[in-house]
C-alpha cells in the first residue's frame, strides 16, 4: 500500500515551467529523499504529490500520479479521499488554533473514523510522537503554548491521525533547532516500516542518514535517482557528482 | 470502511449545499446591487438635461418650472472639498506622528480604537452636535457650518484608513530607513512617499463619503436657491436636493430627483473608480 | 476625547429638558406631544431598534456567506472584478438607496409581498398580518436598510477571511478536509472576530442611517403590531422636525436628548462588541 509512480509530470506557474517531464517510482515503505538546490523544484514536486498545488489558480498541472494503480489526477477522482492518503507535514509547525486535544482529533472527527474511542486514537498517535508525557496533563490548553519542537511533533500526530498511506516531508526539519531536528529524524526513520514517506531536504547529510532512495533535482528536472547507496557512492551523473562535492549549488 | 466513504458522501453533499447557498446570496446581492444603479440610471436620464447641471433653480422650480440644480451641485462639491481638505490637515499629522514617534502601542492602540467608535457614530449625531454649537454660538446655517461638520464625519474615515495604508509599511523599510542615518523627521518624509497611493485613495474614499452624507448638512449648511458666495452664508447639496425634490407632489418635479440622484451617483462611482484605477497605477513604486 | 466632546455638547443643549423630566419619564414615556409638552422617547427608541434588526436579519447572513465565498471560492480574476464592485456600492449615498427604496420596494411590499402575506400566512404568523395598505414601513425600510449595508458587511468579511494564513489552509487540506471544512474551521478558529466587528459595523451604520430610512419608514411614533407597520425611528425624528424646533419649548432639547440617545446606543454597543471580541480573540490566541 502507498506506492507512488510519476509519470510524465509537467508543472507551469504561469508561463514558468517549474517541472520538466518528471518520471519516477517511489517505493512503499522506504523513505525516499528529494535534494537538490533551492528554487529546484523539490517543493513544487511534493505539492503536486497531494494535489496541495491546485490552491495556486495560476498553476497548470500536467501527467500522472499513480497510487497504487490509480491516477491522483484523474477527473473524477475525489480530492479529499487522496489527501486523506497523503498527508504532509509541512515546513514550518503550523498548529491548528484550537486546543492540543484537538488538534489531534480534528482529522478523525471530519472523516468520521473514531466513535466513541476518540480520546484513545489521540492517546496513542501522541505517544507514537512521544509527546503524550509532556503534555498529558495539559491536553486542552492551546495548541500554540507549546515550543516549536513539540509543534512540529503535534503536526506529525495530526497527519498520522488520519491513518494515510503517504507521508510527505517538506524541510519538515528546517525551521527547528538541532535537537528537535534530530528528535523528528528519528521519529521519521521508526514511521517508515508503516508508512511511504517522501522527504524533501536540502541537507544532503540529512538525506544520507534517513534515506532509502534518493531523487535528485536541478531547475524544475529530475537529474537522478536510485537506491541512496548506488546514488551516494557512484553516482551517475556528472551534475550529481558536482553537487555531491558541493562544488554547485 | 464502508462507513467512511458514506460519510465522504455526505460531507462532499454538505459542500455543495453551502456553495450553492453562498452563490446564491452573492449572486442575488449583486443583482439587487445591479439593479438599484440600474433604476436610478433608468429613472434618471429622462430628466437629465444639460439645463438641470447648468443653470440654477429659477422661480417656480419646484413647481414645474424651469431651472436646473447647479447651485446643489456647486455647493456639495464646496462641501465635500472643505471638509476632505480640513479632515486632511487633521488627519495626516496625527497618523504620522503616532507612527513615526508614538512608536509604542499604547496610545496607537487608544487611539484607534477612539477612530473606530468614531466612525460608527451616526452622521444626524453630528449634524446635531454641528447645529447645537451654532445655537450656543448664535450662527445661522452656512457653508463654514456644513464644511466643519462634515469633516467631523469625513475625519475618521480619513485617518483610520492611512492608519491602516502606513501599517503595511514594511518594518524592513523603517530599519534600513533609520539604519542609513535618517532622522525621524527625514523617516516621515519616506514615508510619505511610501503611502502616497493609500493617502490619495483615502482622500478619494472620504470626498465620496462627505458628498452622499445629507444628515450632517440638514442642520448646519442649510439650503438655499443661490450660489455659495460667502462662507457665513447657506449652501444647498445634492442629496438634499434630491431629497427635497422627491418630497414634492409633482411627477415631473420628483423626475428632477432621479436626474439629480443620477448626477450624484455618477460623481461618487466616478471618483471611487478614479482612486482604483489611480492606486493600481501610483502603486508601482510602492515597496510592498 | 471627540466622542465626549460630542457626547457633552449634546448633554448641554439637552439639559433644560433633563431639569423638567426624569430621565425614566423620557425613556419609558409613550407619547410624543412636544405641543403639550410631552417628549417620551419609547416608541422612537422601539421604531429604531425595529428597522435594524429586520435589516440585520435581511443582510447578515447573505452578506457574511458572500463574503466567505469572494474570500475563499471565487478566482483572483473574479475577486479583481467584483472588489471594486463592492467598494462602489459601499459608496453610493444613502439618499440614492432612499430613492430606490420608494421606486423599487415600496412598491414591491405594497403590491405584492402584502397580499401575499396576507393571502397565505396572514395571522398565522406574528408579525405578519398585513395592516398597512402604503407600502412604507418597518419592512420597506428595513430592506432597504438590509441591501445598503450588505456591501459593507461583504467587504469587510471578505477581508477578513483573507487574512486566514495560508499554512493553515494548506494544514486542514492535507488532512483530507473538504474546502468547506477548511474554511468552517477557519471561521471557527480565526475569522469569527472579524465577521462579529464586520456585523457590528453594519449595525451602526443601519442604526444611525437617516435618510433612506426617513423615505420609506412612514414616519408614523407607534409601537408596531405587524411588521408591514410604519414606525419612526430616532434619525428620522431629529432630521424631521429640525425646522420647527425653535417654535416650541423644549423641542430643541428634546432633539438633542435623541441625538444624545442615539450616539449612547452605538457607542455602547460598540464598545460592549469590542470587549467581545477582544475576548474571542485572546481565547483562541
Amino acid at each position: 500500500m502507498g506506492a507512488l509512480s510519476i509519470r510524465d509530470l509537467n508543472v507551469w506557474y504561469g508561463k514558468q515551467h517549474a517541472l520538466k517531464q518528471i518520471n519516477a517510482e517511489i517505493a512503499q515503505n522506504q523513505i525516499t529523499a528529494v535534494i537538490g538546490p533551492s528554487g529546484c523544484g523539490k517543493s513544487t514536486l511534493l505539492k503536486s504529490l497531494n494535489r496541495l498545488l491546485e490552491l495556486n489558480e495560476q498553476v497548470r498541472v500536467e501527467g500522472q500520479v499513480w497510487l497504487d494503480g490509480e491516477d491522483i489526477y484523474r477527473r473524477d477522482r475525489d480530492v479529499t479521499e487522496v489527501r486523506t492518503r497523503i498527508g504532509l507535514l509541512a515546513q514550518k509547525p503550523f498548529p491548528l488554533p484550537m486546543s492540543i486535544y484537538d488538534n489531534v482529533a480534528y482529522g478523525p472527527r471530519i472523516h468520521g473514523l473514531a466513535r466513541g474511542n476518540l480520546d484513545q486514537i489521540v492517546r496513542a498517535q501522541l505517544e507514537a510522537v512521544g509527546l503524550w508525557a509532556e503534555v498529558r496533563d495539559r491536553l486542552h490548553s492551546p495548541a500554540t503554548r507549546l515550543s516549536v519542537g513539540q509543534q512540529q511533533r503535534l503536526c506529525l500526530a495530526r497527519t498520522l491521525a488520519v491513518e494515510p498511506e503517504v507521508l510527505l516531508c517538506d524541510e519538515s526539519t528546517a525551521s527547528l533547532d538541532p535537537i528537535s531536528a534530530r528528535g523528528i529524524e528519528s521519529l521519521i526513520r521508526t514511521l517508515r516500516d508503516r508508512y511511504t514517506i517522501v522527504l524533501v531536504t536540502h541537507d544532503i547529510d540529512q538525506a544520507r542518514r534517513l534515506a532509502d532512495a534518493v531523487l535528485f533535482m536541478w531547475l524544475g528536472e529530475l537529474v537522478e535517482y536510485g537506491p541512496a547507496q548506488r546514488f551516494f557512492e557512484q553516482p551517475q551523473e556528472a551534475l550529481t557528482q558536482q553537487y555531491l562535492t558541493r562544488e554547485i549549488g | 470502511m464502508k462507513q467512511v466513504r458514506r460519510r465522504r458522501v455526505r460531507r462532499a453533499l454538505e459542500e455543495q449545499c453551502f456553495l450553492w447557498l453562498m452563490r446564491l446570496s452573492l449572486l442575488g446581492a449583486v443583482g439587487v446591487l445591479g439593479m438599484i444603479v440600474g433604476v436610478i440610471c433608468w429613472r434618471g436620464v429622462g430628466a437629465l438635461s444639460w439645463e438641470m447641471v447648468s443653470s440654477l433653480p429659477e422661480g417656480g422650480f419646484y413647481l414645474g418650472r424651469e431651472g436646473g440644480i447647479l447651485n446643489a451641485l456647486v455647493g456639495s462639491l464646496y462641501l465635500a472639498c472643505g471638509a476632505t481638505v480640513l479632515a486632511l490637515c487633521l488627519a495626516v499629522p496625527v497618523v504620522f506622528y503616532l507612527h513615526t514617534y508614538a512608536s509604542k502601542g499604547r496610545l496607537r492602540h487608544s487611539v484607534r480604537l477612539a477612530l473606530d467608535i468614531l466612525w460608527g457614530i451616526p452622521s444626524i449625531v453630528y449634524g446635531a452636535f454641528g447645529f447645537a454649537w451654532m445655537v450656543s454660538l448664535g450662527v445661522r446655517a452656512s457653508l463654514l457650518a456644513g464644511i466643519l461638520t462634515l469633516a467631523l464625519v469625513v475625519l475618521p474615515i480619513l485617518a483610520r484608513t492611512l492608519d491602516e495604508v502606513v501599517e503595511m509599511t514594511p518594518v524592513l523599510l523603517r530599519e534600513s530607513t533609520l539604519a542609513l542615518g535618517a532622522t525621524r523627521l527625514e523617516w516621515m518624509g519616506v514615508l510619505l512617499r511610501q503611502s502616497l497611493p493609500g493617502l490619495l485613495t483615502a482622500i478619494l474614499l472620504a470626498f465620496g463619503r462627505g458628498i452622499g452624507d445629507a444628515a450632517s448638512v440638514l442642520f448646519t449648511a442649510g439650503y438655499t436657491d443661490n450660489l455659495p458666495d460667502s462662507l457665513l452664508r447657506p449652501v444647498a447639496s445634492l442629496p438634499l436636493a434630491v431629497f427635497f425634490l422627491l418630497g414634492t407632489p409633482f411627477p415631473e418635479v420628483q423626475a428632477r430627483a432621479y436626474a439629480a440622484a443620477l448626477i450624484l451617483t455618477a460623481i461618487v462611482l466616478g471618483v471611487s473608480t478614479f482612486a482604483h484605477l489611480s492606486l493600481a497605477r501610483l502603486g508601482r513604486y510602492v515597496i510592498r | 476625547m471627540v466622542v465626549v466632546g460630542v457626547a457633552a455638547a449634546l448633554l448641554l443643549r439637552s439639559l433644560p429638558l433633563l431639569s423638567t423630566f426624569s430621565l425614566f419619564e423620557l425613556w419609558g414615556g409613550q407619547v410624543w406631544q412636544p405641543m403639550r409638552g410631552l417628549f417620551g422617547y419609547a416608541p422612537f427608541v422601539a421604531g429604531s431598534l425595529w428597522v435594524t434588526a429586520v435589516a440585520m436579519a435581511v443582510a447578515v447572513v447573505p452578506a457574511v456567506f458572500s463574503g466567505i465565498y469572494l474570500a475563499e471560492y471565487v478566482s483572483e480574476r473574479g475577486r479583481g472584478l467584483l472588489k471594486p464592485l463592492l467598494d462602489l456600492l459601499v459608496g453610493i449615498p444613502s439618499v440614492v438607496y432612499g430613492l430606490w427604496g420608494i421606486l423599487f420596494v415600496v412598491p414591491l411590499v405594497r403590491d405584492w409581498i402584502g397580499p401575499w402575506a396576507e393571502q397565505t400566512v396572514g395571522d398565522g404568523l406574528p408579525f405578519w398580518g398585513r395592516t398597512s395598505p402604503s407600502g412604507y414601513g418597518l419592512l420597506s425600510a428595513g430592506l432597504v436598510l438590509g441591501i445598503m449595508v450588505f456591501p459593507l458587511i461583504v467587504a469587510v468579511t471578505e477581508e477578513v477571511m483573507r487574512s486566514v494564513p495560508r499554512e493553515m489552509r494548506e494544514a486542514l487540506l492535507s488532512l483530507g478536509a473538504t474546502r468547506w471544512e477548511t474554511t468552517k474551521c477557519s471561521v471557527r478558529c480565526v475569522g469569527l472576530p472579524g465577521i462579529l466587528a464586520a456585523v457590528v459595523l453594519g449595525f451602526s451604520r443601519a442604526f444611525g442611517e437617516t435618510l433612506a430610512v426617513m423615505m420609506t419608514v412612514g414616519n408614523v411614533a407607534q409601537f408596531p403590531s405587524t411588521i408591514f407597520d410604519p414606525v419612526y425611528p430616532l434619525p428620522a425624528l431629529i432630521a424631521n422636525n429640525y425646522g420647527e424646533m425653535m417654535s416650541v419649548p423644549l423641542y430643541e432639547a428634546a432633539l438633542m436628548h435623541a441625538a444624545l440617545l442615539l450616539l449612547g446606543v452605538v457607542v455602547v454597543f460598540n464598545v460592549g462588541a469590542r470587549l467581545v471580541i477582544e475576548r474571542l480573540v485572546r481565547r483562541i490566541r
